[in-house]
């Protein structure tokens, strides 16, 4: 009765309780974002990036201090190598040129591919492992000779199936399965962009690439006075457009579609190796600086690099996108020219990737704090007016315990309205997220119940907790106190 | 000699307003099973505040009320609760109906406390509303009706869980003459025929004529009791 009770005053008394409701859909809201929208992004966000990395999430071979907890811990600082070309270099080249910290023995620029890409696959949500195969390759060519041609070995059914690369081409054609083995090149119009030689379609391109050694730790690294020239013949040409930036304001806003630029000779996989094995003095490349990792569904891209994070303790794991954001807002790694310098983003780095703690939680608990307090604000202003109705209650032979539960289930059912408005808003852009992301309608029903019951515990826990003290404040009284006074 | 069902022990209550004021002095009094008592005075007498203190709506602050054998002084505020629930029904002298329940939710109210399901409640609820004269106003707020019919709704809700006690203070207070004596009327017919002990305060001398007893208090102490006509 006393629930009933208590559900029918929240009704009635909604309008009077706005505080508690809105307080309540705002921490559902934040609560429900960073549960439903941090974690995952729409299908094709950063798609030419996540094929360039080739994959959703990417493990890099050093370990960075991500976390206060790894920098409680035995830490030193290291640096990349200096023949690093992982992606890294273009997304955060602090690291590269600076440094960074790691826990002890993390620091390696190379990791060992299988027994990675074996750990990697014991999560379902991991659909494909793509390694990184790069080499440092030097044009050979009569015209800038010496200048960046770096060999990366391609998947291109991986290319096409997942990143649609084909659709990239601006002439020739992009590599197909049957390139497998052949001497055979697609370079990015972007190398003229950086002021390199761009060769034609049908062009022969010459590579001079180092011998390739392993020092006593097992490490990997590059002989520069053994080298060879390897030529390819240009099949196609790619552009990756990126995002439109937009800078200005009013009649004067312009916008320039950025380019990722990079002077990579994009040859097949089984080429690549090839060359490797020639290179290494018959070894088959057993380590590699990075590897993509490919998702079934971009919607659980941080809770899943997350988890491979935790199976992988020594690398760095992270989410594609949310990696290219953290560049993007310092204006990488697309080249950023052509935009006058009061409109280019501050380069200067912000934090290291990974760096900053994790302050999800924290600022849960600021924002429940906050609307716990509020709640109980309102409905202390609420009960001290409702007195007389306690008392009465009281008088008529209800113990304290069951007026606290009428009070209790008022404040659950205003805080449950503020869940319906708070998680109802941001879960509509989830699920947009979700269908693009082509998850079946089961799964996006056990997402949103998933989510949804976090939300609710959270929420109604916080009000409980919260609406306790004026329930207990309106019941310690004798009813002929109130009665009295009315 | 069968045992008084109510019985107040030399209970005192008095409020320290500067000075120390006593609104009920070392007051006893015994109510037998089935007694239909009238307890009256002047304003200020002390005879609400002793009967809020036979309800257990307050406590004494010496001596002690004892209901069916139940010390008051023995029992926390859930207890007192829990005791008014199973055996007191009381009328307030300002009705206090829960403004934004209807008559019929009003009524109900005591029922399901006392665990009565809640279609039976609602029909007991409904029973009571239409002996009180109020069938017709059932779904009504207490703002929507007048002074008397939130009189009776509260008497409903005090008789419809057929308590073993019903206090009530000025029950007629808000009703015409007639009305008055109506209700005065259905008082003594309840406690005629279900043996229900009635104490009502009221300064209506024409409620005596229902009453077996009358209590005449004064300054917060019992000044004469009349017993009037067997009963």
């Amino acid at each position: 009765m006393f629930i009933g009770l208590g559900v029918r005053n929240a009704w009635r008394n909604r309008q009077k309780s706005l505080l508690i409701i809105i307080s309540m859909a705002v921490a559902s809201l934040m609560l429900g974002s960073a549960l439903s929208l941090s974690q995952g992004y729409p299908a094709n966000i950063d798609i030419v990036q996540r094929g360039f990395m080739g994959g959703d999430v990417a493990v890099y071979a050093p370990r960075f201090a991500i976390s206060q907890a790894d920098l409680s811990g035995d830490f030193t600082y290291a640096r990349l190598p200096a023949d690093d070309l992982s992606a890294l270099t273009d997304l955060d080249p602090e690291l590269y040129q600076e440094g960074f910290l790691t826990l002890s023995g993390g620091g390696q620029g190379y990791m060992p591919l299988v027994e990675t890409a074996d750990r990697l696959s014991t999560s379902r949500y991991v659909r494909a492992v793509y390694p990184y195969y790069i080499l440092p390759g030097f044009w050979s060519g009569a015209d800038k000779s010496g200048t960046p041609a770096p060999l990366r070995g391609r998947n291109p059914f991986l290319d096409r199936v997942y990143f649609h690369y084909q659709d990239t081409v601006v002439a020739g054609r992009y590599l197909d399965t049957t390139d497998e083995g052949q001497m055979v090149a697609v370079v990015d119009v972007g190398r003229q962009r950086q002021g390199l030689p761009l060769p034609a379609v049908g062009d022969l391109v010459a590579v001079r690439v180092p011998a390739i050694r392993t020092d006593a730790s097992g490490q990997i690294y590059y002989d520069y006075t053994a080298s060879r020239v390897f030529t390819f013949q240009v099949i196609g040409q790619v552009s990756m457009a990126t995002r439109q930036y937009s800078y200005g304001s009013g009649r004067d806003t312009r916008s320039v579609q950025l380019y990722w630029n990079t002077p990579q000779i994009m040859i097949p996989s089984s080429t690549w190796q090839e060359i490797y094995y020639q290179m290494s003095g018959g070894q088959r490349v057993t380590a590699v600086p990075e590897m993509g990792v490919i998702l079934g569904d971009l919607s659980q891209a941080n809770d899943v690099a997350a988890d491979l994070q935790a199976r992988l303790p020594e690398r760095t794991v992270v989410a594609v996108p949310a990696h290219i954001a953290v560049a993007a807002s310092r204006g990488l790694p697309e080249p950023l020219d052509q935009i006058p310098p009061e409109y280019r983003p501050n380069t200067a780095p912000k934090w290291q990737l990974g760096m900053p703690v994790d302050m999800t939680s924290l600022i849960m608990l600021v924002v429940y704090l906050t609307a716990g307090l509020l709640a109980a604000t309102n409905m202390l202003a609420l009960l001290t007016r409702r007195r007389q109705e306690m008392g009465i209650l009281r008088a008529l032979g209800a113990t304290a315990g069951e007026v606290v539960l009428m009070i209790e289930t008022e404040v659950a059912t205003l805080a449950i309205l503020g869940v319906a408005i708070g998680f109802g808003l941001v879960r509509i852009v989830a699920i947009a997220t979700l269908v693009s992301n082509q998850v079946s309608a089961a799964g996006i029903v056990a997402n949103t119940l998933a989510d949804l019951g976090r939300v609710l515990g959270v929420t109604v826990v916080c009000s409980l907790v919260f609406g306790l003290f004026p329930a207990l404040r309106a019941v310690h009284m004798r009813p002929v106190e109130v009665l009295r006074r009315e | 000699m069968e045992e008084p069902i109510l019985r107040a022990v030399s209970v005192t209550r008095a409020y320290h307003l500067g000075e120390t004021i006593y609104a009920v002095h070392d007051v006893s009094l015994a109510i037998d099973r089935g007694e239909f008592v009238l307890v009256t005075g002047p304003s200020g007498s002390g005879k609400t505040t002793l009967l809020h203190l036979l309800a257990g709506l307050d406590r004494p602050m010496s001596g002690d009320v004892i209901l069916d054998g139940t010390r008051y002084s023995r029992l926390s505020e859930n207890g007192l609760a829990r005791l008014r629930r199973e055996k007191i029904g009381f009328v307030f002298q300002f009705f206090n109906l829960i403004p934004h329940l209807t008559a019929l939710e009003n009524v109900i109210l005591p029922l399901r406390l006392a665990g009565m399901s809640p279609a039976q409640a609602r029909e007991r609820a409904r029973s009571v509303l239409e002996t009180v004269g109020l069938g017709h106003r059932i779904n009504h707020l207490p703002g929507q009706l007048s002074g008397g019919e939130q009189q009776r709704v509260a008497v409903a809700r005090a008789l419809a869980p057929r308590p073993a006690v019903v206090l009530a203070d000025e029950p007629t207070g808000n009703l015409d003459s007639n009305a008055g004596l109506a209700l005065a009327g259905l008082f003594r017919k309840v406690n005629q025929e279900q043996g229900q002990t009635f104490v009502v305060v009221s300064h209506d001398p024409r409620l005596e004529e229902f009453a077996d007893r009358v209590v005449v208090m004064g300054d917060g102490r019992i000044r004469d009791v009349r017993v009037r006509g067997a009963r």
